[in-house]
């Protein structure tokens, strides 16, 4: 299923972190696993909604360098 | 030849007390416990628990993570002449309270019982902290002195006999109600002693494990085999965030035996950029049990860390203690045509069998696997009903589809129990929607395994039918995953892959009334689900 890219807005990520994190405060800098607690299959987990949302590929190699909200925003930009 | 050396695990560990008193029991987070302090703190627990009032059986649900105090809290209790009931720590209070109801439990340990005061109200329960038991300066009624057996007081304690209960064991049953696997000492010693003999460990071996104490890999095969033996155990945190803390910890100490299901070795192919920096060569075992033993993880890890012949499939489950079997180390690994790696032949008094359209198969014909082992639980806590579907004609029935080759190896196919494994803990897909149809505008939910091919294989996807005019503004959608995310993490300790929310009848179910998983994970993985517009939030 192919959908036309679309504009990402880091309010989007943060309303996409907070319905994968169960959490209602996302704030635009927050630490993925110091500061919302984020586990390993979380981070997995967010990156596959990001891909899915946005229609982006992000490599296995690329997970360990996505820290924060902002992270995760950025590369959603692709 | 399955002679077991003690008679419970108490005199093992009073064994060791006793003989070697200075030797590391186990070495958590750079702390070293000796054997004669884990039984000394043991001994107090034990006076402690029975002085409140604790009785010969009663049963104690034990929530803590890895470290010193649960080792304490669980033959603390069986040494009070308790059963220990060990579960996973970061259980919410609801669930908590449903094991307990469970087993009737009147005792629940848990690290900080403040932390339970954000669920509700657990009642009729009495909650101990980790940190009241064993610890020095505690009135405990009675001066124990520095006696490395720790025997003052042993008059107020019962005598533990072979047959009596140990522990009980939570797994998840396919219906969706966790089924309390009971062990006694002697079954769990003859599994040891399989173990032992099976992987041909000695006290030599030096055991590195981060696996979950609570749980049975982690408790019988990477703590209790130790212990019997009296080899080094490195205990880590049950965490893998950090992949490399375990990698550095069998480094440091050489560790020659370490055990972990096939997503940890995966993570650490996928989240190890550097694997070369790391001098793994002292292993001797690194068993890939619990999960699916994948024949890339096998080839993958050994190729990425330079090591040959050391990565071994295993197979087991609670029911039988732990260990079943296990392919021989030191040999190349086997895998059919389909790709399913052989899990080795059965340890000693072990028998398997296949079983199919109610008559045993021969080798190569794939069928329900069956185990006939003296280490098998004679049945579940206070559910004599479920005997009958628990065994055939003496065998333990796993629920688990292989077959053996002409040689007598097990190759496990998949499973016949509608079981969600994440990361090694099989969760029923009742359990999570348990949680989910108590939030108010749940209609009804469905929790199905998707594995998306990433390292952390299989994830929890719940699809939710909200009531008629609730939820329909995207706030309210947003609100409502948010509270069904945040309540499957509080009360189950992790968190969904997705949470959508569906049109009515969008979950199909059989004609009496159960939801259709297999259908319904197919009708995601296919798009239809999507397309079909059976989807209302979110848009991804």
């Amino acid at each position: 299923m192919t959908r036309p890219r679309q504009r990402v807005s880091i309010a989007e990520i943060q309303n996409l972190v907070s319905l994968q994190l169960g959490i209602s405060e996302v704030g635009e800098d927050a630490q993925l696993v110091s500061e919302l607690g984020a586990e390993s299959a979380d981070l997995i987990n967010l990156v596959a909604a990001v891909e899915d949302k946005y229609v982006v590929l992000i490599t296995e190699d690329e997970i360990p360098e996505i820290r924060s909200v902002r992270d995760l925003f950025e590369r959603a930009r692709g | 030849m399955l002679a077991p050396r003690f008679q419970t695990l108490l005199e093992m560990l009073e064994h060791r007390a006793s003989e070697q008193p200075e030797r590391p029991a186990l070495t958590f987070e750079e702390t070293v416990t000796t054997f004669g302090e884990l039984w000394r703190r043991i001994h107090r627990a034990a006076l402690m628990l029975r002085r409140r009032g604790l009785e010969d059986g009663d049963r104690v649900v034990i929530a803590l993570p890895n470290g010193p105090e649960l080792f304490v809290a669980f033959y603390g209790v069986q040494r009070a002449g308790g059963i220990a009931v060990p579960v996973f720590p970061r259980s919410g209070a609801r669930r908590l309270q449903g094991l307990a109801d469970l087993c009737e439990a009147r005792w629940c340990i848990v690290v900080d019982s403040k932390a339970l005061d954000r669920g509700p109200a657990v009642e009729g329960l009495e909650i101990l902290c980790s940190n009241e038991l064993g610890e020095r300066g505690i009135d405990i009624g009675v001066d124990i002195g520095v006696d490395p057996r720790g025997d003052a007081g042993s008059a107020r304690l019962p005598k533990v006999r072979p047959d009596d209960l140990a522990y009980i064991q939570y797994t998840s049953g396919s219906t969706g109600e966790p089924k309390g696997v009971a062990l006694s000492h002697a079954m769990v010693l003859v599994n040891l002693e399989q173990l032992i003999a099976g992987m041909r460990i000695t006290p030599r071996e030096v055991f590195v494990s981060w696996l979950p104490v609570h749980h049975d890999m982690g408790l019988v095969l990477a703590t209790m085999v130790p212990f019997y033996l009296a080899a080094k155990l490195v205990l880590l945190p049950a965490s893998l965030t950090q992949v490399r803390q375990w990698l550095t910890a069998i480094e440091q100490h050489r560790g020659t035996f370490t055990a972990a299901p096939d997503f940890a070795y995966r993570l650490c192919l996928q989240r190890v950029r550097d694997p070369a920096a790391f001098d793994l060569s002292s292993l001797r075992v690194a068993l890939n049990a619990a999960e699916p033993v994948r024949t890339a993880t096998l080839e993958g890890f050994e190729a990425a860390f330079g090591l040959q012949h050391v990565m071994v499939a295993g197979y087991g489950l609670a029911e039988a203690t732990v260990g079943v079997s296990m392919a021989e180390p030191g040999w190349p690994w086997r895998a059919d045509e389909r790709g399913c790696v052989a899990v080795g032949k059965p340890f000693p008094a072990v028998e398997l069998a296949i079983l199919r359209d109610g008559t045993l198969v021969g080798p190569g014909e794939v069928g329900e696997i069956l185990v006939r082992s003296p280490a098998n639980t004679r049945g579940y806590y206070r559910a004599p009903e479920t005997r009958r579907q628990l065994f055939w004609h003496g065998y333990l029935r796993t629920g688990d589809l292989g077959y053996l080759d002409a040689s007598g190896e097990l190759f496990v196919v998949g499973r016949a129990k509608n079981l969600i494994i994440h990361g090694g803990r099989n969760i029923a897909p009742r359990e999570i929607e348990e949680v989910v149809d108590r939030l108010p505008a749940v209609r009804s939910s469905a929790a199905v395994g998707i594995d998306r091919g990433r390292a952390e294989g299989e994830q929890v996807f719940v699809f939710v039918e909200v009531r008629p005019r609730s939820a329909t503004e995207d706030a309210e959608r947003q609100a409502l995953v948010i509270q069904t995310v945040g309540e499957i993490h509080r009360e189950l300790g992790f968190r969904p892959g997705r949470v959508y929310l569906m049109k009515p009848r969008a979950i199909a179910l059989t004609h009496n009334g159960k939801v259709k998983h297999r259908e319904l994970a197919a009708r995601y993985r296919d798009g239809r689900l999507r397309d079909e517009g059976w989807i209302v939030f979110p848009d991804y």
